[in-house]
This record gives C-alpha cells, sequence and structure tokens, in this order.
C-alpha cells in the first residue's frame, strides 16, 4: 500500500468532513458519507452507527448498506452484540470471530452468519467520559484489523463524535408535529427518487441512494429536495452521474 | 365498563418494548393485547397522501390492510379522510360500503373494525385500525374514548420523532415498515412507464389484484428486477 496516496485520500476525507459542519448540516446525511468513507478505507467491510437515545438505548443512526442496519437492529432488539458489549464497556470489540460466538452472543450470532458475516468489530464514539454510540464494522471476510486500521477507524469514530456535537448544539426547536410530517413526506419521495434512479441508470437501491445523497451534498441541496425534483421530473437521474468526475476516489489497495 | 383502553395499552406496551423504544411493530402489538381484538393497524401517510410508513399486529390484520391499501377502499382509508373514527360493528352488513373489501376481510375471519385517525397537530397523520373477529364483540366496546387512545399514540409517536435528527424520520418509526420497498417499486415503475408516481402505484396495486398476491410481494420482485412493467 502507498502510504503517500493513503494520506493523501486521508486528508481530503477529513477536510470534505469538515465542509460538511455548516449550516444546513444533516446529521443522517454527515453520518451516512462517514460510514460509506470508512467502507473504502477498510475495503468492502460494512460499517454503521448506532447512537445512544436520550434514555440510553441504542439506535441505528446510519448504515452503509440496509444489510447491516438490519441486522445492528437485532442487536438493538436482543440488547445483545458487540455494539451492545462495547457500548456497556466503553471498551472496543475487536476481531471477532462469529464462528464460536454462540455462548457470548446466543442470539445475535446466529442471525448475523445467516445474513454472511464473520467477523464483527465495534469502536465506542466517545465524549469524555461517556460513550454515546457505537462505530460497527462487520466483514464477510476473516480479515483481522491491523493496529493501523483500528488507529484510523478511531478517527472516524472521533469525527462522527465531533458531527454529533455540532448537532445538538444547532438543532432547531421546531414544532414537532411540522417535523413529523416531513419526515414523513420526505420518506415516500426519497424511497420513491431511489427507484427511480435504480431504474433509469441500472444500479441497485444502495447505489442509487449514494448518488441521490452525493448530488445533495455537492450541490448544497437537501436530501428530500433533490428526490422531489426527481420525482416531479424537473430534475433527470443521469444528472446525478454528471458531478461524478469529481467523485472521491478510494484509494486503490490497503496494507495486509 | 369503564376500563382505561389508552392505560392499560400504555402497561401492556411498557412491557412489550422494555427499555427499548416501541416502534410501529409493538404499539399494534400491545394495541392487540391491551384490547379484546384479533389485530390492530397502524398507517401513517405522506406526500401526496401515499402511505408512508405502516406497522401491524396478527396474521388476519396483516392481509386486512394489504387488501384496504391495494383495494384502494376500507375504514382505515374513510376514517383518514373523514378525520373522524368509522365503526363498523358487522362487516358483512356493511358490505356495500365497501363492496371490494369488505368480502375479503369477512373471509379473513374479520368481522368488525374500529378505524381511528391520528392527529399530530392539526393534521391528520395517519389511522390506527382495530380488527375483531367472532370472539371480540362489539367495537364500540373496545374503546370507551377512541381519541384518547389515538391521542396517546400521536403523543409517542412525536416523542419518537423528537430523537431524531432534522428531516429524517426516526429511525424506531421505520424498523418495522416495510412500505419502503412498495415506495421504491413505485419510482421503478414510473420510471418504467414514463408515468407520475401517482399513476405507478395504481398499477402496482392493480397487477397485484390481478395476480391475488400482497402488493409489498410483488412490489419486492420489482425491486429484485424479476418483474417489469412494459407500456
Amino acid at each position: 500500500m502507498d502510504v503517500d496516496r493513503r494520506d493523501e485520500w486521508l486528508a481530503r476525507t477529513f477536510v470534505e468532513l469538515a465542509d460538511t459542519l455548516v449550516a444546513d448540516f444533516d446529521l443522517i446525511d454527515f453520518l451516512s458519507m462517514l460510514a460509506d468513507r470508512c467502507v473504502e478505507l477498510l475495503d468492502g467491510a460494512e460499517v454503521g452507527l448506532l447512537l445512544a437515545d436520550p434514555r440510553g438505548s441504542l439506535q441505528v443512526m446510519a448504515s452503509s448498506t440496509e444489510r447491516i442496519g438490519r441486522i445492528e437492529s437485532c442487536e438493538v432488539q436482543y440488547e445483545e452484540g458487540p455494539c451492545y458489549e462495547c457500548y456497556r464497556s466503553g471498551l472496543p470489540v475487536l476481531n471477532a470471530r462469529l464462528e464460536g460466538a454462540e455462548r457470548r452472543w446466543p442470539r445475535f450470532a446466529p442471525v448475523a452468519k445467516e445474513s454472511g458475516y464473520q467477523m464483527v468489530h465495534a469502536l465506542p464514539l466517545r465524549l469524555r467520559d461517556d460513550v454515546i454510540g457505537t462505530m460497527n464494522v462487520f466483514d464477510t471476510s476473516l480479515h483481522e484489523m491491523t493496529p493501523e486500521e483500528v488507529g484510523l477507524t478511531r478517527a472516524f469514530a472521533d469525527a462522527a463524535t465531533i458531527g454529533i456535537l455540532q448537532e445538538r448544539t444547532i438543532r432547531r426547536k421546531s414544532d414537532l408535529s411540522t417535523q413529523l410530517q416531513a419526515a414523513l413526506d420526505s420518506r415516500v419521495v426519497v424511497e420513491q427518487a431511489k427507484g427511480i434512479v435504480a431504474e433509469r441508470l441500472k444500479v441497485d437501491i444502495d447505489a442509487a441512494f449514494r448518488l441521490l445523497r452525493d448530488h445533495a451534498r455537492r450541490n448544497r441541496e437537501q436530501l428530500s429536495a433533490v428526490a422531489g425534483a426527481l420525482v416531479s421530473g424537473s430534475l433527470g437521474a443521469p444528472e446525478l452521474l454528471s458531478g461524478s468526475a469529481g467523485h472521491h476516489p478510494a484509494p486503490e489497495d490497503r496494507s495486509g | 365498563m369503564s376500563v382505561d383502553a389508552a392505560g392499560r395499552f400504555l402497561a401492556v406496551l411498557a412491557e412489550i418494548a422494555g427499555d427499548a423504544p416501541p416502534n410501529l411493530g409493538t404499539i399494534c402489538e400491545a394495541c392487540a393485547v391491551a384490547l379484546p381484538v384479533c389485530g390492530a393497524s397502524l398507517v401513517l401517510m405522506g406526500a401526496g397522501d401515499h402511505e408512508s410508513v405502516a406497522g401491524v399486529f396478527g396474521g388476519a390484520a396483516a392481509a386486512a390492510q394489504d387488501a384496504e391499501f391495494m383495494l384502494g377502499e376500507g375504514p382505515g382509508l374513510e376514517a383518514h379522510l373523514v378525520g373522524r373514527p368509522v365503526v363498523v360493528a358487522d362487516l358483512i352488513v356493511a358490505a356495500d360500503r365497501w363492496p371490494r373489501f369488505a368480502p375479503v376481510a369477512v373471509e379473513l375471519g374479520i368481522r368488525a373494525i374500529h378505524a381511528v385517525p391520528l392527529r399530530a397537530g392539526t393534521t391528520t397523520i395517519g389511522v390506527l385500525e382495530l380488527y375483531g373477529d367472532h370472539r371480540s364483540g362489539s367495537p364500540t366496546d373496545w374503546l370507551q374514548d377512541p381519541l384518547l387512545l389515538a391521542n396517546t399514540i400521536g403523543l409517542l409517536l412525536l416523542n419518537l420523532q423528537a430523537e431524531a435528527a432534522s428531516e429524517s424520520l426516526a429511525w424506531a418509526l421505520n424498523i418495522a415498515d416495510t412500505r419502503a420497498v412498495v415506495h421504491q417499486a413505485t419510482g421503478m415503475i414510473s420510471a418504467q412507464l414514463q408515468v407520475g408516481v401517482d399513476e405507478a402505484l395504481v398499477r402496482l396495486r392493480g397487477r397485484a389484484f390481478a395476480v391475488d398476491r400482497a402488493v409489498e410481494a410483488v412490489a419486492a420482485e420489482v425491486v429484485a428486477g424479476s418483474s417489469r412493467f412494459e407500456s
């Protein structure tokens, strides 16, 4: 692995993350992007972020694929698994093989294995002495994270924590019912837009979502506004590709 | 009978959900356990009167919820439209009110339905629908005060949304939902047929009706690419 190229990629990534911490900051968007960048660094493992709500229950906030989101939800439901262990102890769970983990996680391990995962890791998101959530890496391979990879993932976890702090500071206290209605509306439109993009550009739903989200960020628009434009026809799906010449390339390989 | 349905509902919900936040599925389960009904459905509406997210508890309830969605008629849709509860004591007698939905529900073993609109602020955001079979008795007896239960659930939903970030729907509100695939399929069909999303949804529901399968099942096939719509 070319150290210089990887360092350059990292520098660009963190500048990009800092750029998103501006006025129309969207936490889910930020965390999704962070998860995806982490995926690029870790060469195909899947990444998710769980955050504790005011009652202390973990909630799934962002997932690089729908698959990991579902398995993380199982963990929340069972109150068992690497994320829960990490959250409760405040200590990382690293290089945990699912094969043979039935005693440690009797309900989580079979479900995670069935989905194709072999190795799981979880890092705490810390705010001073408090653990506010976890960053999770689920791998279908048996790759063990090197100390360097752990260090880099920890840097992403710290960036996530900064973003969360930012969001809590600037969150507008607008009327909750208006927020709920808007959220219900935007969910319909965003899912419909995913379908339109998937069909027009012949990609899968996860890829369609990333194209939507990247376009929204490049143009500094809300995701729901971009989705609405696609559904109404004022934006064409091919236009989502036209900005991808500036798309952030992943590092070509990583050290084994 | 002066039992407080809303209070029982909350007690049951606390027991079912434990420390985890409730979701649309567990809210329906709590209704089905706390009340003498065989199932419950919760549908929240979004843009263009499309069903945004939905939860359900009970096999017959799930099939009835899907049938109402597919056929575009039924007590739940009516309650949402008029903004007031709709009570059906006997679906067989009320068959001409919903000529396509009623026979389907009856065949599922459902005798009675109590549909209550849910409000957040001044807008109706969705509908709670309770289904009774031959053991459930009169639907007017299930809820002394339908609006109290509806408002309780409305407050729960707002509380869940309060913990979400900005304009995103709270995870707890979409975790039990399976409608996402329907919206995705609607988008794909609208692109395949070059029509608007409202018409695309009509076509999706029409195909589900024609092949006698649940809308979500047909939608899943569209999203997977194994089923296409050509003009």
